[in-house]
């Protein structure tokens, strides 16, 4: 499994033989020639991660978290057989490091979105949960909450070979809740993306 | 014993206690036997097959093992070896394999999931040297290899080597391997010859 972290803004993304009987053969007889069959064995393991230098990473600076956001983390897999990726939220939304009085809030949700593009003929998957869902502890949790297993994460159905187009989308409409965020320039959370084969 | 003789007997008598003349009689017995033309495992070997085990066929960015592409008949990527003898002077050897393959189909040309090779069996000659017998995998499998041998093979333990070298992988050096187990099987008949 890779891991590979991501820093945005004030969010802060972790992206993290069988043996035969002897045989005479005599010419003209039944049999006329001595046949063997030598068996030639090999495997090719399973490998799945992101294809080097393209794992998802980096910043956004400027949630507005009243106005609203969106901004987008490219990466690219590089996986000889099917995947399956995740992301787990440290917060469960951007969180203030300050306490919230009644009828305020320092947690503030947004969107995670998460689209994988793998070889021709993948079909492309794309999902998308709560920031509060990918918690580790959340009650309901996310589909593709991490650390990515080859039973848990989105799941890419076949390989994938640095093919452009997966990313990681964090979103989040205009505010809308009932208590009022608290003002704070250091909303922030860390998101932590992993990769496992599938199979 | 007392014999008792009449006197008109005397004469048969006579020749009846006179000891018989040796006589000397002779004939003639012939032995012949044949050989069969024929080849089989040397007496005393009860198996002769093997299998080259390959490993691991990827580096870690999932294409061919650069060792395994470079292999060649002097550092073969995989052998095995056995003792075969043939009565007859000549034989003739047939080798012919299949391409190295695993049953996931690749999901575009840039991944590979069938590798050729070149298999190759050497057999040590009983005048010495060796004859060498190659044939060479492709996704149209050619025809098989046949080849008379001229000369008998040594009579030594493991005078048909067979060597596993030159791996390329069907769709190209830079393409991914995809995951799995391959097999190929590699058929070597050998019969008597004039």
């Amino acid at each position: 499994m890779q891991k590979v972290m991501l820093l945005f803004g004030s969010l802060l993304l972790a992206t993290g033989g069988p043996a035969m009987a002897a045989v005479t053969a005599i010419a003209g007889g039944n049999p006329s020639h001595i046949a063997l069959t030598i068996p030639v064995t090999a495997q090719v393991a399973t490998s799945c991660s992101f294809a080097p230098g393209q794992a998802p990473s980096g910043s956004f600076t400027n949630a507005d978290i009243v106005s609203g956001f969106i901004n987008n983390f490219g990466f690219s897999l590089l996986c000889n057989c099917p995947s399956r990726v995740a992301v787990q939220s440290a917060n469960g939304g951007l969180l203030a490091p300050l306490s919230a009085p009644a009828g305020y809030t320092n947690l503030v949700p947004y969107q995670v979105t998460l689209n994988l593009v793998g070889a021709a003929d993948v079909p492309t998957v794309s999902a998308t949960c709560s920031a509060e869902s990918l918690k580790a502890s959340a009650a309901q949790p996310c589909s593709f909450r991490g650390p990515a297993t080859a039973n848990r994460g989105l799941q890419l159905s076949g390989p994938a070979i640095e093919t452009a187009g997966s990313y990681l989308k964090v979103s989040a409409a205009p505010f809308d809740g009932s208590a009022i965020p608290v003002a704070s320039n250091a909303y922030a959370d860390t998101l932590t993306v992993t990769v496992s084969a599938a199979i | 014993m007392r014999r008792m003789l009449l006197p008109g007997c005397a004469a048969l008598a006579g020749c009846l206690i006179l000891p018989a003349g040796a006589q000397t009689v002779s004939g003639t017995v012939n032995v012949t036997g044949f050989v069969q033309a024929q080849c089989g495992t040397i007496v005393g070997a009860t198996t002769f097959s093997g299998t080259i085990e390959l490993g691991q066929l990827a580096e870690s960015n999932g294409t061919l093992l650069t060792g395994l592409e470079q292999s060649n008949v002097s550092s073969p990527a995989g052998s095995t070896s056995f003792e075969l003898g043939c009565s007859t002077v000549n034989s003739t050897v047939t080798l012919s394999a299949t391409e190295l393959a695993t049953s996931t189909p690749p999901p575009s040309g840039a991944f590979s999931n069938t590798v050729d090779y070149t298999a190759e069996v050497e057999i040590a000659m009983a005048a010495g040297g060796y004859t060498r017998i190659t044939y060479t995998t492709a996704p149209v499998a050619p025809a098989p290899t046949v080849q008379t041998v001229r000369g008998q093979f040594a009579v030594i333990a493991g005078n048909f080597e067979v060597n596993v070298y030159g791996l390329s992988a069907t769709n190209g050096p830079s393409s991914i391997l995809v995951a799995g187990d391959y097999t190929s099987v590699i058929t070597i008949e050998v019969a008597t010859a004039a």
